[in-house]
Parts: C-alpha cells; sequence; structure tokens
C-alpha cells in the first residue's frame, strides 16, 4: 500500500513537470516544424514572459484584484509583448537569413537570445522577482497522502488545453492547414498558392507569444532571476528532439517521457537527477535515431 | 598535389607559426594568454568545421575538449606525467580513441538529431564529471607545474614556452586537418552534404567516410582542450557544457568555413570581442557580444572570412593574374 | 604583390590601432597616486542574485572611503590616504575566462590588487595565478576550505578575508542540537555541485560528530537554477525527517522556499538554510517562519550593533533603500581587511605600500567588520580568516517596523565554529571539533 502510494506520488509529480514542460516547448516546437530552426531565443522570451507577468501580477495585486485576474492580466500582457517581439525578430533578423544554412538562424537566435539576457537584466535589475500571490490565493489540494498546489495541477490543464488548442488549430482551420501544408512541404506548399512567407511570420509570432506565455505561467511558481532561460532552453530541446521534432504529438510524449525520467531520479536516485534529462534523450535517440514521431522522409538522388 | 607548387595553406600556415614564435617576446603576457585560449578554441573549432563540411552541427566538440583536458590534468594529478608534449600526445590520442568509439554509434546520425545526440551525450559526461570527485566535482582539477620537452621552466618563462608550444601544436594539428580535408576522403565529405545516396551508388561508404570525420574531428577537439588545459593550469566540467561547443560552432559562423585557417581568425575575432564587451561594459557583455554577433551573421553571412577572400579576389582581379583553379583554395563555399 | 602587401599591412596597422585604442591597450599614465583595485562579482547570470549585491557593497564602501566618511577604525581616506579607484568585473563566463580577465586586469589595467571570486572554481583556477603573477587577491568569499588546504598550501599573495564554508556547516549543526535536543532524523537538499555536495558533507559529519545517533535520509541534489522542485519536495514530505538542511542559496533558494512553504513541508520538518537570511531579503513575509537560518557569516539580521555596523546599514539603506544583503557585508569585510592590513603596513608613513609588507601586516590581522563581530586572519598562515557566526529562527514580519524579526538568535565564538590552525576543516569535523572553543 505505502509502494503504492509512493508509486502514485511519482507519476503526480512526473506528469506535472511533464505539464510545465509541455507547455515551454510547445512554441518551440511549432517553430521547428515550420521554420525549420531551432530557436535558441525562445528561452529570452520564456525571461521576458516571467519578468512581465511578475510587474503585472504586481501591478494588479497593487490595485486589489484577484487571483484570476492577476493571472488574466500577466497572461494578456505577456502574449501581447510575446508577439509584438516575434514579430519584430522575424522582420529584422530572421527574414533576412532564410536562404542560408540552418545553423545561421541558430546562431542568430543565439545572438538575440544574449542580447535579451541583459535587457532583462538592465531593466529589471539583478535581483530575484516574485509573482507568487495568484499560485498562494488559489490553494491547496489534497492528493493520497500528499498535498499539492492548486496552481500546478492547474498547469495539467492548461497544459492539455494548450495541446487540445494547437492541435486543432492546425488540424481542422483553414490556416491550420496551410501551416501543416508548409510544414510538409515549404516548396510544394507555395506553389499551390500558399504565403509561405506569411505563415512563417504568423507560426513565429505564435511561437513566441507562446514562449513567453509559458514564463508568466511559470513566472507565480518560481524566483524570476537573471539566467532563467537558459536551462529552458536545453528542455525544451531536449522534448523536442525527442518527440520527434514539429509534431505536438511527439511534444507531448517528450515531455512526459522528460518529465517522468526526473520526477523518478529525484526520488529514487536523487545523485543522477542532474543527467536524467540527457540520459533520456540520448537512449530515446539511440533507440529511435529520428526521435519518436519522425516521418518518414523521401530519398532525394 | 604537385612537389613544384607548395601548397598556399600550409606556407601561410608555417609563416604565421614562425612569426609568432618570434613575436612571442614582445607580447604582453595576458595577450598571450588570449591567444593561447584562442587558438585552443580555434582547434575544437576546426574539428567543428570538419564535421559542418559533411553537413553535420556538432553541438559536442566539448566533449572532445574536455577529453583532452581532463586526460591531461587525471594523467598528471594520478599518473605523476608532467611533460607537456607527452600529455599533448596522450591527450589527442584519447580523445581520437573516444571519438572512434562513439563514432560507431553516431555516424547513423544527420541533421538536427546529430547536433542533439552529440550535445546529450556531451551533457551527460558533464554530469557525471560534476558528481564524481576522482574528476575534482564541479571545482575542476588544477595541474601543477609541468615541463617542456624536459625543461623545467617556472614564471614568466614556462608562459612563454606554453605559448610556443600552443602555437606549433595547432600550427601541426591544422596542417593534418588541411590535408585530410584535402584527400580524397576530404572531398567525399564535402559530398556527403550534397547528396548521400549519391555517394553510396558511387561506392563510397558514406558511414565510414562520417567515423573517419568524427575520430578527426575529435582529436582536433582533444588538442584544444589540453592545450586550453595546460595553458590555463586548470580543467572544470564546463568544458563539457553545451555553450563551450555553441562557441565553436559560433567561431566558424563567424569566420567561415573556407580554410583550415578560418578557425584560427574566428576564434581571435571572438575572444577580441569578449574582450572588448567584458572590459567596457561590466553589465552588459552579453548584450555587445550579441548585438554584434548578431550584426555580423546579417552582413556577413557568409563568415568574416569571406571579407579577406573577397579582398584576395580583387586583388587576383587587379593584378590580372590568373590563377590555376587547383591553387585556389579559398574559395567559398555555397 | 608589393602593393596588396602594403595595402595588407597598412590594413592590419589600422586595425590593431583600432583594437588598440577600443580594448585601451595603451598604457595609460596615472594623472595621480591611486589605488587600483580590481572587483570581481557575479554582475549575470544566476549569480547575480548574490554578485549584484556585492558590487553595490563594495561601490558604497569605496565611495564613503574616497570621500573619508567611514566611522573609525576606517576613517582615513581611501587606504592610507591614497584614493581608490576601482574597476569592475563579471564574474560570470566560466573560469577560462576568468583567467583572462584576471591576468588582463592585472597586466593591463594594472590593479594593484584583486577583491573578489565568488565560485569556488575560479578561486582554485586564479589562485596559482595570483601566486605567479605576485598579486595580492583577496578571495573574498569563495567558501572551500580546500582553497588552502590543497591547492595553495603556502600562499604568499592569495588571502581569503572570509571564513570558509565549513564554520556554516559546523554553526548549522550545533544550532539544531541547541535547539532541538531531541532530533532524530535529517535529510539533505542541496544543489549538484561542489558547493551544495561540500555542504552536505560537512553537514552530516558535523551531526554525526554532536549526535551519534541522528539517522540521516532522503538526500536530494537538483541540479544548480533547477528553480522548480515538485518532487523532491513530495519525496521529503512522504518520509519527512526532523530537519531538512539545505545550502541553497539566490534564486534557487527563495524558489525552494516558496514552494516547500506552499506543500507545508516546514509543519513536517523543521527547515535549516545556511544562506537562508537571503530568503526573508527577498520574499520578505512570505519566508519561512520558524525555520532556522544563517547567512554565511553574521550577517544582515545576525548582525551585532556597533558604531561601523550601524553606519553601514543605514547608509545602505539610504543608499540602496533596502536591508544590505549578505554579499554587502562580504564585499565591506573584503576590503576593510586589506585596508587595515595597508594601514597596518604604512605604519605612518603616506602612500602606496608594497604588497609584500600589506600580506605580511594582514597574516594574524583582527580587523572590524560592517557586521560588528571582528575577523581574525588565523589559519592557513594567516592568509584564511576566522569570525564568530550566528544563527536564528525566523520569526515573522513585524508591519509595523517593516522589519523582519528573528528569534533565539545564537552567536557562536569564531574558534567553536572554525578549525585550528593545521587541520583539515573535514578532518576536525570527524575528530568532534578537537580544539574547539566554544
Amino acid at each position: 500500500m505505502q509502494l503504492l502510494g509512493h508509486l502514485a506520488t511519482i507519476v503526480i509529480d512526473g506528469v506535472s513537470y511533464a505539464a510545465w514542460l509541455f507547455i515551454i516547448s510547445v512554441g518551440l516546437t511549432l517553430v521547428f516544424g515550420v521554420l525549420r530552426i531551432l530557436n535558441i531565443a525562445h528561452g529570452g522570451m520564456y525571461a521576458v514572459g516571467a519578468y512581465l507577468a511578475a510587474y503585472a501580477i504586481g501591478a494588479a495585486a497593487a490595485n486589489g484584484f484577484g487571483a484570476g485576474a492577476q493571472l488574466l492580466f500577466a497572461a494578456t500582457l505577456a502574449v501581447a509583448c510575446g508577439a509584438g517581439l516575434g514579430i519584430l525578430i522575424e522582420w529584422t533578423v530572421l527574414r533576412r537569413l532564410y536562404r542560408y544554412p540552418e545553423v545561421l538562424v541558430l546562431f542568430a537566435t543565439y545572438a538575440v537570445f544574449l542580447i535579451f539576457e541583459d535587457a532583462t537584466k538592465l531593466l529589471w535589475g539583478g535581483q530575484s522577482r516574485y509573482a507568487n500571490a495568484p499560485r498562494d490565493a488559489l490553494g491547496q489540494i489534497r492528493l493520497g497522502e500528499l498535498i499539492y498546489p492548486v496552481y500546478d495541477l492547474a498547469m495539467v490543464l492548461v497544459a492539455i488545453l494548450l495541446a487540445v488548442a494547437v492541435s486543432l488549430t492546425l488540424s481542422s482551420t483553414r490556416i491550420g492547414r496551410c501551416v501543416t501544408a508548409v510544414v510538409f512541404d515549404r516548396e510544394m506548399s507555395a506553389s499551390m498558392g500558399i504565403n509561405v512567407n506569411r505563415i512563417m511570420t504568423g507560426t513565429f509570432l505564435v511561437g513566441a507569444a507562446l514562449g513567453t506565455l509559458a514564463g508568466a505561467l511559470t513566472a507565480p511558481k518560481i524566483a524570476i532571476s537573471s539566467g532563467i532561460g537558459v536551462d529552458v532552453i536545453v528542455l525544451a530541446f531536449a522534448v523536442t528532439v525527442i518527440g520527434g521534432l514539429g509534431s505536438i504529438g511527439g511534444a507531448m510524449a517528450g515531455a512526459v517521457i522528460v518529465g517522468m525520467a526526473r520526477a523518478v531520479t529525484a526520488h529514487l536516485f536523487p545523485q543522477i537527477e542532474l543527467f536524467a534529462v540527457y540520459a533520456a534523450m540520448a537512449v530515446v535517440l539511440a533507440v529511435r535515431p529520428q526521435g519518436l514521431f519522425a516521418r518518414p522522409e523521401a530519398r532525394k538522388i | 598535389m604537385t612537389l613544384r607548387k607548395p601548397d598556399t595553406t600550409i606556407v601561410v600556415l608555417l609563416l604565421l607559426a614562425i612569426g609568432a614564435s618570434i613575436g612571442a617576446w614582445w607580447i604582453p603576457g595576458w595577450i598571450r594568454f588570449i591567444s593561447q585560449m584562442a587558438i585552443s578554441a580555434a582547434l575544437a573549432s576546426l574539428g567543428a568545421m570538419v564535421l559542418l563540411r559533411a553537413g553535420l552541427l556538432s553541438f559536442g566538440q566539448g566533449l572532445f575538449y574536455f577529453a583532452g583536458a581532463y586526460t591531461a590534468a587525471l594523467s598528471y594529478k594520478y599518473l605523476g606525467l608532467n611533460e607537456a608534449v607527452l600529455l599533448i600526445l596522450f591527450s589527442i590520442a584519447i580523445s581520437g580513441g573516444v571519438a572512434a568509439a562513439i563514432g560507431f554509434f553516431i555516424s547513423n546520425y544527420r541533421g538536427i538529431f546529430f547536433a542533439m545526440l552529440t550535445l546529450a551525450i556531451s551533457m551527460l559526461v558533464y554530469g557525471i564529471a560534476v558528481k564524481v570527485s576522482l574528476f575534482g566535482g564541479s571545482d575542476g582539477l588544477n595541474i601543477g607545474l609541468i615541463s617542456i620537452l624536459g625543461f623545467r621552466y617556472r614564471g614568466p618563462d614556462l608562459q612563454l614556452a606554453m605559448f610556443l608550444i600552443c602555437i606549433w601544436t595547432a600550427g601541426l594539428m591544422a596542417m593534418v586537418a588541411h590535408l585530410f580535408l584535402r584527400s580524397r576522403l576530404g572531398k567525399v565529405i564535402e559530398a556527403i552534404e550534397d547528396n548521400e545516396v549519391r555517394l553510396e551508388y558511387l561506392g563510397t561508404s558514406v558511414r565510414s567516410s562520417i567515423h573517419a570525420a568524427y575520430v578527426l574531428a575529435g582529436a582536433l577537439g582533444g588538442a584544444g582542450g589540453v592545450l586550453a588545459a595546460l595553458s590555463a593550469r586548470h580543467v572544470d566540467p564546463g568544458f563539457a557544457y553545451w555553450t563551450t561547443a555553441g562557441d565553436f560552432v559560433f567561431i566558424v559562423i563567424l569566420s567561415g568555413q573556407a580554410s583550415v585557417l578560418s578557425p584560427f581568425f574566428g576564434a581571435f575575432a571572438l575572444e577580441v570581442l569578449r574582450t572588448f564587451a567584458a572590459a567596457n561594459f561590466p553589465d552588459a557583455w552579453q548584450m555587445v557580444l550579441g548585438t554584434i554577433m548578431l550584426l555580423i551573421v546579417l552582413f556577413v553571412p557568409k563568415g568574416l572570412g569571406h571579407i579577406f577572400i573577397a579582398l584576395g579576389a580583387r586583388w587576383k582581379a587587379r593584378g590580372r593574374t590568373v590563377v590555376p583553379a587547383a591553387m585556389n583554395e579559398e574559395t567559398a563555399r555555397p | 604583390m608589393k602593393r596588396f602587401v602594403q595595402r595588407a599591412l597598412l590594413g592590419l596597422a589600422a586595425t590593431v590601432g583600432l583594437i588598440d585604442h577600443e580594448l585601451g591597450f595603451t598604457a595609460q599614465v596615472a594623472a595621480q597616486e591611486k589605488i587600483k583595485i580590481g572587483f570581481v562579482f557575479f554582475l549575470s547570470g544566476p549569480g547575480a542574485a548574490y554578485g549584484s549585491h556585492a558590487r553595490d557593497g563594495a561601490k558604497l564602501i569605496v565611495e564613503a572611503l574616497n570621500a573619508g566618511k567611514v566611522p573609525a577604525p576606517y576613517d582615513k581616506v581611501g587606504f592610507n590616504g591614497v584614493q581608490i579607484e576601482p574597476v569592475w568585473a563579471d564574474e560570470a563566463g566560466g573560469t577560462q575566462k576568468q583567467l583572462a580577465e584576471y591576468r588582463r586586469l592585472v597586466e593591463r589595467e594594472k590593479v594593484d590588487m584583486v577583491i573578489g571570486y565568488n565560485s569556488s572554481a575560479d578561486c582554485n583556477a586564479i589562485a596559482p595565478v595570483a601566486e605567479e603573477l605576485a598579486v595580492l587577491t583577496n578571495f573574498f568569499h569563495c567558501g572551500n576550505p580546500q582553497l588552502f588546504e590543497e591547492i595553495i598550501t603556502k600562499p604568499e599573495y592569495s588571502v581569503r578575508t572570509a571564513p570558509h564554508g565549513t564554520m556554516d556547516q559546523v554553526g548549522a549543526a550545533r544550532y539544531v542540537v541547541d535547539r532541538m535536543p531531541g532530533v532524530k532524523s535529517v535529510a539533505g537538499i542541496n544543489q549538484n555541485y561542489s558547493w551544495g555536495q561540500d555542504a552536505w558533507v560537512e553537514f552530516k559529519a558535523a551531526m554525526t560528530a554532536l549526535k551519534p545517533d541522528v539517522a540521516f535520509k532522503n538526500e536530494k541534489f537538483p541540479s544548480l537554477g533547477a528553480g522548480e522542485y515538485g518532487a523532491e519536495i513530495s519525496s521529503l514530505l512522504s518520509d519527512p525527517a526532523d530537519v531538512v538542511f539545505s545550502s541553497f542559496w539566490g534564486g534557487d533558494a527563495d524558489a525552494f522556499a516558496l514552494q516547500a512553504k506552499a506543500r507545508g513541508l516546514p509543519e513536517k520538518s523543521k527547515m535549516v538554510l545556511t544562506v537562508g537570511t537571503g530568503t526573508v531579503d527577498t520574499l520578505a513575509e512570505n519566508a519561512i517562519v520558524g525555520s532556522y537560518l544563517g547567512a554565511r557569516g553574521p550577517h544582515g539580521y545576525l548582525a551585532k550593533s556597533s558604531v561601523l555596523s550601524d553606519w553601514f546599514l543605514r547608509e545602505y539603506q539610504a543608499t540602496y533603500k533596502r536591508v544590505p544583503p549578505l554579499g554587502a557585508y562580504a564585499a565591506a569585510q573584503g576590503i576593510f581587511g586589506i585596508k587595515a592590513a595597508y594601514e597596518k603596513a604604512a605604519n605612518g608613513k603616506p602612500g602606496k605600500q608594497k604588497t609584500e609588507s600589506v600580506v605580511g601586516a594582514l597574516r594574524g590581522l583582527t580587523f572590524e567588520t560592517a557586521n560588528g563581530f571582528p575577523i581574525t586572519m588565523a589559519l592557513a598562515n594567516g592568509h584564511q580568516g576566522i569570525q564568530a557566526t550566528a544563527y536564528g529562527t525566523f520569526a515573522g514580519w513585524d508591519k509595523e517596523k517593516n522589519a523582519a524579526i528573528f528569534r533565539d538568535i545564537r552567536i557562536y565564538p569564531a574558534e567553536c565554529v572554525n578549525p585550528p590552525d593545521g587541520i583539515k576543516a573535514v578532518d576536525w569535523i570527524k575528530s568532534g571539533f578537537k580544539g574547539a572553543k566554544c
């Protein structure tokens, strides 16, 4: 019975961590699928979102708004700024580089990330910031033997909603199907009359907004400080790559694998928790060299 | 390959090495040290460049940098080996060996999966190094006083001797890499990026070609690592962290991949940039670095080395000298 | 060919000239005699949560010293009447970058001394170079005892005015045993790098020495900067120990405190945080009430009132609108130690002093600090300081005064929580604190 309880705890922790992983990587996955670039600036967007949320939640709380309004305000501000920054980056940087090798774009996004790192520091200072008010206000709930913050469990719901929303948009709207077509074959889509450039701009905008949103949703859980974006990049990469790059289902599977790997090691083998994520990534790639949900590609002779 | 016409790249490498060796006496110590760091990074970047020529983006060069550095530090600490030349040879051999072993497995991977698997392996090693007390944990290991070719130099003399060792090791390794890239195998590597299937039909094993390139990249990374370790006399797990490997790839992006000389140029440029940013903007050096990186990527996307190529082409046009295609090593890659 | 070579050389010369100008390579002639100090603190990355305060503190002290506004015994202008010129550098970026930066500070900026370094990896890497270049370097706050036990066993130019980290663990263990004599089990959550690993080893040894029957369970090692501790907290909750020990600092400590509190961990286990006053600095009333907190020395809320410490508190609050965090105290202590030695070495003679005589004067010196507890350079042939330490219980927030309430503050004398000279810290703990004077 105790063993079962322990197991349940591990699963709950794993799922809740997986939900967070999915939220931070869904934007990256989308951008990779359409633009074929690993967007390192995603970590920067995450950090910006977290700082914006801290500001928004603080401002809303100071004006007497409740937890719901605080979160809404934070999310809105983060999404709006994320979309704006996304457009800005796409127009000024990425658009000029699409004809060059992908690795060049990768480093352009790395440069953007470095700029964001210091920009957030210069704007908000070196010390940590907090946005824990809404998380505290939502209270705790008992699951089995342990209590969990409602906010953390709500993140699982948010992750599922996000996954459903993105999948539905991709599969059942006109624009979503255009995006799917571009993911599958850029040139063919262009010749079918899809405005590939606009799709790419739009996707990057949405990806950036999802990045800031992820930061905003995480803000109430953490200390928002200099350098929080670095770890997020590698984690999001791991999730995206394990899933096979560019598919929402893959990202979900990747998030669950990495989440469970971390929960299991944190509980049972804390000494190796440090590299659980990389071990999971190496093992999955060793077994499935193209990730879990890879599309077969035509061989060009 | 003809005996009559000496290879320009090798001549330039030799001239640079001789020039730096003579100039060493007048260069201030701290610039010499920065140069040693740049040379070490350049060797590892050269490895990344060899792989990039095959279209393989490696985020795992840090692993070999780590392997080279730690082979030296561990041999010094536990085997009592303190001869620089032996340590260098040993470290290059070990990292080449590590690459040969991993190569069997990794030569199946392409594109982003190659990048991410190399990253994962490198980060696994980083994690292990942070945990294992034999490796000194996250504090790393110090390397005490070493002898160079039997001479036990101390203080400034040791630094100068180490600088010369760096120059010549790097020069020799760059020549090896150059000969490899010029060889048949080197040309095969470049063809891999274009079309693998075609190569297989021509009767070439793509896998073993990639494997060979990977071993060379490993040996180059190890050479860089051991030089960095002996220059800094300190190693730490950060050598295997993904951002270290990212730096190496960035150096190649910065310089372009026209010749084995390119990464040296890129590494020096990056080191000067970083020193400039850190010295003048201690609060925002990342921002300055990022902005300059961005400007370079945007406005000189073929790499800074391209400026030289363009200059060279202009000179050739002015002098109206006809350059035989075979001698024109520094053609920009499309 | 000739023309090309000419143009190439011209271009090269121009580039070198530009670099020279931009980087400021050309030697500057000091207009007047000044003591140039290189200050190296974390200004970016996770360490900035700590280093930015150290820089704020150092800036305040340097400006006050130059203006001659610091109270006695540091009322002399600058160092021995000579103005101080600070040069700031960022410690982030790894040991390789730090080695290059250190050499640049010494050989290019021609600093007279360097005060800084918080990461033990940086201290280990730089100390041999400091010895080689013969530059007084005060490793102001890295905590690893190995620096003078293993890396530089005969220091000439490297000093550390701060006590090493052993003191924190020994103090924490003593405080736990004092406050909870019936403690039976201890769990630990520490960052997975040398700071966290060493802290846990030392704390376990200290607890075993004080209470041999205490049991250890649940050792957690999340990575540095993980920020999210859901799984660890679940695990600590499902098999609760009497005490949860943690050496977390900066953003990690704050995040852990918030998350642990939200899930009721403090109700099941007593929280002991060696660098825990930082959580009170930033979280204020949201910090964990009832937890045992240290400050890597008797800093901040644990400080003793003195003319100097009251001045520092007042000035810092006036300048930065907050209670000085421990990083600021550490920076102040690093400067005061060197100033005291400098003026002792001068012995009334005006002007700049030789590095060797400053180091000589520092050996064995006892000097006043901004927290009211003096430091004595007692270990490693007088290159390593010891100080009393204090632990206290965070008892909540005083809304009227808008200040933190600390209760049951216990002060442990320097010789009680630091090893005597000549014995390694861990061996000393394992020997049952042989020679400790409590």
